[in-house]
């Protein structure tokens, strides 16, 4: 990429953000993080009674939860960093 | 018909050996540059790029402490790990990125060239050289103890912890000042795909023979200690560990070098989504094994009235390795077939190899790099340099190994100690790799600002015992390490509001090399 700027251009800046889709990229991560940390330490939550497969309450939530973020950094990949 | 270890550690060592010959393969492709033997000429594809990043990621660390915290401290390892595990990936995403985009066009080989390139700064490379150096140890000693442990406890004790530890040092020295960073990436691929099978087949091996199932498995712990169902970290700790893990890891340099490597920034995105999968999903079957462990501690095992695991047979682990890391090789070769055993061994070998190859390829070309080159040697060719950075790879392997054999303890607690020391890195990197208008970090402040949290972290680490003779608190190192960053960047922000900020021309540089993405 040509690294000058045009006559009466204005020279490039960087931006930590470009486009919308990068907000919601980091919304969506935020979320999923935040879900983590406010629901596993909630008493209800945080019990070793058994839940889906099994699986003690606060597992099977967290499991969830992983799923969510891990489905963030996919979209990420595929629509915000493309 | 030869005994069960004498089958396992057969197993291991053969798999010792088809990676010392993958070095050989390595070395007759190596071009004879620095950039080749440290940075694979910075063609590393998305096969290889995402395994050696998940491999060096994981380590001893995922193989064998893993399984330790789940026995003791049950699913909140996993929730911790769900937390810094896809972080660690997409940090490395972000911060990764910018390495590649940066150090391609400015020619980077390790961390300090970016951060002296950045802040016109001398200092500031040998403080980052001398740092990362120095905390890296840490992390070798936890691969050598690991390495150490799965061969210890695969020849069932015939072959004693501390030559076990020697002679997988020894193996990978070889291949490495052999093959140099390409035989590292080779193998980091093999053995990626090997760690990740092997750590699957034990957990569902173990909780489907042992239990009838993964639901069973839960209500025998429910039964011995339901507390391990439920998440015991506190909100502080968990913070800790999600920080220093993740950006704290990626910052050390045997994973800033990996981005250095890549093919382009496509490669690293690709890897990026592959990582967080691979290492996050990687905790699910070893919590089964260690949660399998905590059960059977509890209640010793025995089938056809001979005894398999004996009660309390951690407490009998710590007092042989120094600490609980042990538990999962232990599991492994008592409670699976002993070729079984021997696969799943070389598998938390090839964890612990695909790390130790990485950290000691990268402390030599930083040593090398930052100090000989520029200090001892600036005239030196290319021969002398790769000559140079082979001498420190058996030189770092061998103080590695001094501190191993005195079992320094749980490697969980090394890694956060190594790792911390990695985080206080990050304030100096992010307004390198973001460089916005308005300057927050000087080269006075990012100085500042490193030693300060380098000099809090050391200081509150429960590790060492500066705290006590003044009496402060002592703090896990996570811990301890997440408030020195809090320093660290309060000092630079300070620093660098009335010192001079880096050049405009030197910014400049830097977002036309960021925006080539």
């Amino acid at each position: 990429m040509n690294s000058e700027t045009t006559e009466g251009s204005a020279p490039r800046e960087y931006k930590v953000f470009k486009k919308a889709e990068d907000y919601l990229g980091v919304i969506f991560f935020v979320v999923a993080y935040l879900l983590m940390y406010c629901l596993i330490f909630a008493e209800s939550i945080n019990v070793a009674d058994p839940s889906a497969f099994g699986l003690s309450k606060a597992f099977a939530y967290s499991l969830f939860v992983w799923v969510l973020i891990m489905l963030s950094i996919i979209y990420a990949a595929a629509r915000v960093w493309r | 018909m030869a005994e069960a270890w004498q089958w396992v550690t057969a197993i291991i060592i053969i798999y010792s050996l088809v990676v010392v010959g993958l070095g050989y393969i390595a070395w007759r492709r190596f071009q004879r540059t620095i950039e080749d033997f440290f940075l694979v000429s910075r063609r590393v594809g998305y096969f290889v790029l995402f395994l050696t990043l998940a491999a060096t990621y994981h380590s001893a660390f995922a193989f064998l402490t893993s399984v330790a915290v789940f026995s003791k401290s049950g699913i909140s390892f996993w929730v911790g790990s769900a937390l810094w595990t896809p972080l660690a990936a997409v940090s490395g995403y972000i911060l990764g990125k910018r390495f590649y985009l940066i150090g391609k066009k400015r020619k980077h080989i390790t961390p300090a060239d970016l951060l002296a390139d950045y802040y016109e700064s001398e200092a500031l490379r040998l403080i980052t050289a001398i740092i990362m150096a120095i905390f890296v140890i840490a992390y070798m000693v936890v691969q050598a103890i690991g390495l150490g442990i799965v061969l210890g406890v695969g020849s069932a004790g015939n072959i004693p912890f501390e030559w076990a530890s020697l002679f997988f040092m020894g193996v990978t020295i070889i291949y490495l000042v052999v093959g140099g960073h390409r035989a590292a990436f080779w193998t980091d691929a093999l053995q990626g795909v090997w760690m990740y099978i092997g750590v699957w087949a034990a957990g569902l091996y173990i909780a489907y023979k042992f239990f009838p199932g993964v639901g069973a498995l839960m209500d025998s712990v429910r039964e011995v200690n339901p507390k391990l169902l439920t998440m015991n970290w506190g909100v502080d700790l968990t913070f800790s560990f999600m920080v220093v893990f993740s950006i704290g890891v990626i910052l050390l340099p045997h994973m800033w070098l990996r981005y250095y490597s890549a093919r382009g920034t496509d490669v690293i995105r690709v890897s990026t989504v592959g990582m967080a999968l691979y290492v996050s999903s990687y905790y699910i079957p070893a919590g089964l094994v260690g949660l399998a462990a905590a059960v059977f501690n509890a209640t010793g095992l025995e089938i056809g009235g001979r005894v398999l695991l004996e009660p309390g047979f951690i407490d009998t682990l710590i007092e042989t390795y120094g600490s609980r890391d042990a538990v999962m090789a232990h599991m492994i070769y008592t409670l699976t077939p002993a070729v079984f055993a021997g696969f799943l061994l070389a598998g938390a070998a090839s964890a612990a190899m695909s790390t130790l190859d990485s950290l000691l390829g990268a402390t030599s070309m930083v040593l090398t790099r930052d100090i000989y080159q520029r200090y001892v040697d600036p005239k030196a060719d290319e021969n002398r340099l790769v000559a140079v950075g082979r001498i420190l790879i058996i030189i770092w392997g061998l103080i590695a190994w001094y501190f191993t054999v005195k079992k320094p303890g749980l490697i969980f607690d090394l890694v956060a100690l190594s790792a911390s020391g990695g985080l206080q890195f990050l304030v100096p990197v992010l307004q390198a790799v973001f460089p916005t208008k308005r300057q927050w970090v000087t080269k006075a402040g990012a100085i500042t600002g490193l030693i300060i949290g380098i000099f809090v972290n050391v200081l509150l680490t429960n590790r060492f015992p500066f705290h006590e003779w003044l009496g402060l608190p002592g703090y896990h190192p996570a811990v301890a390490g997440t408030i020195g960053l809090g320093f660290n960047a309060l000092a630079a922000l300070i620093v660098s509001s009335f010192t001079k900020p880096v050049s405009e021309e030197k910014r400049k540089i830097y977002i036309e090399a960021l925006l080539e993405a």
